[in-house]
């Protein structure tokens, strides 16, 4: 058991849990830009990383007419995205939102920046388990839901993921509102029986 | 009149030249000779200002080669310069290698920039080679040119430094013919060269160079027949 | 026992893939040009500029030379594109940042100034070949310096130095993929970026590779034009 990305072709492999997280790909901006949607960004420079899944996601999103950006710059490495939005270069940089969290975390001026609250492509990760033993996904799905319940889910990721946590990455509104849909009745005392 | 005072020349710590005193009236024709590395060459290039001289005065009409106010560029436009491997220009043709200063300098049209080097290919004898490149003609006809290319600039000096050393014995006289014939016609010339016949027929008067100094000087019989010097001695038992 | 990969090299005629490779292609042209035209004429200057008898410009451009050709082209196309436009302080430099396109404006411009430092190089051997008397015979004729290098050693030696003059116009369109690391989309990034999409990688670089070979053949045969037009007759050419 491990936590992994639900793919399609994974899943005719083995079984997966619910899905309890999402690697959203989203955009580092200069907080005063005051990006709040996606359409904010219009007439903006965009940068990402060249050959990445990132960057797919911003030219098609360009590409369908989601949003217009002025330029999409391709940069070699995530550091130098970073150094291209430090330098007036591009105003918003694309990737996963942990890099992202990343990259401002080691600024010398980490308030000077923000990831949007938005995401523009999600990867979804989910615990991956021996295909065919139903008992024992439910048993983790219960797992996750209680915890979610309890709130040790929270607690767990303000340790690794909160702002003095290891990687803090803001949790979205649109994630945390998909955790407390999920949730479905389990009494409390469930990881007690 | 070029006067020559007292010249002192070094290549850093070797003296190349030690105390030259020579005078060249107008119409005169000098022969230079003495062996190699005696400073003959570099006394033509300090003549016309290619080389410097640290001690001493040059004097072209007057005028101090070594004053910072003189215009060398202006000067050498009077003073002609024929080397011993030619040093045409190999990528234009021989019209084009005598043409080139007089447009660029003097600022002569093309056409009679052209006109004139037809006439002074006529006079060094190979008129028909006026569109030939500098490879395809013989080291006696691109010699040839190449006197032609230094006339065109109506110099009042010329100076010829060795033009027959590097030609094939067939093909000396024909350049020869060319400067015997300029002498003649009244030319001041600066000769280094051992040609004798040449000597014989124009020198007034022939210097002998030897370790940067003027050992000797004379006129052809007074050199050739009756040199005083040992050392002239032994330089001519070497060429004869 | 086949091999773990299946060609298909239909992704190189499929669009936008097959596009993309001409759109590269151009971009590699373009640029590869534009240098060139820059360094040739900076690199004939700097390279005469190395010979002439003013000790400060001869100073200026050895510095120059040494200093753009002992730095390896990617680094200096990174300082140029990052560091590049804070040269002009703070306020001109974000304006040079808004400019649409920098990247490509960059990696010309680096380009040029580098390649430029090898054209110098090579001139100032063209120089060094030609006889000391050789520039003698031309100052002895009344011109001045100027008019020497203009009307006489600048083409002379131009004409020596043709065949590794060819060689740098090569490889100014081979560096100019180092562009690539700057984002512009020239003819290797198109070929890397067929391959994140198709994870065809081997059939993009395949056509890459013969496209960077034909442009270089043609390449090649127009220099060889060029020599031939201005072969200075006697001088033994290449074949």
């Amino acid at each position: 058991m491990g936590s992994t990305t639900y793919t399609q072709k994974r899943e005719e492999q083995a079984d997966f849990s619910m899905i309890f997280f999402f690697s959203e790909t989203t955009f580092l901006v200069p907080k005063d830009l005051g990006i709040k949607t996606l359409e904010d960004l219009n007439g903006k420079r965009v940068g990402a990383a060249r050959a990445t899944t990132n960057l797919k996601a911003v030219e098609d999103l360009a590409k369908e007419g989601k949003f217009k950006p002025k330029d999409i710059i391709v940069t070699e490495t995530h550091p130098q995205g970073m150094l291209a939005l430090k330098s007036g270069k591009i105003e918003a940089y694309s990737t996963d939102r942990s890099l992202l969290e990343g990259l401002r975390m080691k600024d010398q001026n980490p308030n000077n920046w923000m990831t949007v609250p938005f995401a523009i492509a999600y990867e979804p990760y989910a615990y991956i388990c021996r295909e065919g033993q139903s008992d024992f996904r439910d048993f983790i799905n219960n797992t996750i839901i209680w915890s979610i319940k309890t709130g040790k889910f929270f607690e767990l990721y303000d340790k690794w993921m909160g702002p003095t946590g290891v990687v803090p990455i803001p949790m979205s509104e649109a994630y945390n509102n998909y955790l407390q849909m999920m949730v479905y009745p389990i009494s409390d005392e469930w990881w007690k029986q | 009149m070029i006067e020559i005072k007292n010249v002192n020349k070094w290549f850093g710590e070797f003296q190349v030249l030690t105390d030259i005193n020579e005078t060249i009236e107008r119409g005169q024709t000098v022969v230079i000779c003495g062996p190699s590395g005696s400073g003959k060459s570099t006394l033509l290039r300090c003549i016309n200002g290619l080389e410097p001289y640290q001690k001493g005065q040059i004097l072209v009409d007057g005028v101090s080669l070594s004053d910072p106010k003189t215009n060398l560029y202006k000067l050498r436009e009077n003073i002609g310069m024929v080397f011993q491997r030619f040093e045409l220009y190999p990528h234009m043709t021989a019209l084009q290698n005598i043409t080139l200063a007089p447009m660029k300098v003097r600022k002569l049209s093309k056409d009679k920039a052209r006109k004139k080097a037809m006439e002074l290919l006529q006079r060094v004898g190979i008129p028909d080679k006026a569109d030939s490149y500098p490879a395809n003609l013989s080291g006696g006809q691109q010699q040839r040119v190449a006197i032609a290319r230094s006339l065109a600039m109506e110099p009042k000096y010329m100076m010829f430094d060795e033009p027959t050393s590097a030609l094939d014995p067939e093909m000396i006289k024909e350049v020869l013919d060319v400067m015997i014939d300029l002498a003649k016609e009244g030319m001041t010339m600066l000769c280094v060269t051992h040609e004798m016949g040449f000597a014989r027929e124009v020198a007034d008067e022939i210097i002998f160079m030897d370790f940067g100094k003027i050992v000797e000087r004379g006129t052809y019989e007074g050199f050739f027949k009756n040199p005083k010097s040992e050392r002239a001695k032994e330089f001519l038992k070497q060429i004869l | 026992m086949g091999f773990a990969y299946d060609f298909d090299w239909g992704v190189l005629w499929r669009q936008p893939y097959g596009i993309w490779l001409l759109q590269g292609l151009w971009l590699t042209i373009k640029i590869g040009f534009v240098a060139w035209i820059v360094a040739f004429f900076l690199g004939v200057l700097v390279g005469t500029l190395r010979v002439t008898p003013w000790r400060w410009l001869r100073f200026i451009s050895t510095a120059y030379t040494e200093i753009f050709r002992n730095i390896p082209f990617l680094v200096q196309l990174f300082f140029w594109y990052y560091a590049g436009p804070m040269i002009f302080g703070e306020s001109l430099g974000r304006q040079i940042n808004q400019i649409v396109g920098l990247n490509f404006y960059v990696a010309i411009l680096a380009l040029g100034l580098y390649t430029a430092s090898r054209v110098a190089e090579h001139m100032r051997a063209g120089f060094a070949s030609i006889s000391r008397d050789q520039y003698q015979a031309v100052l002895s004729t009344g011109m001045t310096q100027y008019q020497m290098y203009r009307y006489v050693i600048i083409p002379y030696a131009l004409r020596i130095i043709i065949p590794p003059l060819t060689t740098e116009f090569l490889t100014i369109f081979k560096n100019s993929s180092v562009a690539m690391t700057i984002g512009v989309a020239e003819l290797t990034f198109m070929s890397y970026r067929i391959d994140a999409e198709t994870f065809h990688g081997l059939e993009a670089t395949t056509g890459a590779m013969v496209i960077y070979l034909i442009l270089g053949l043609t390449v090649v045969r127009a220099m060889g034009i060029i020599e031939a037009r201005f072969k200075i007759p006697g001088m033994i050419g290449r074949e």
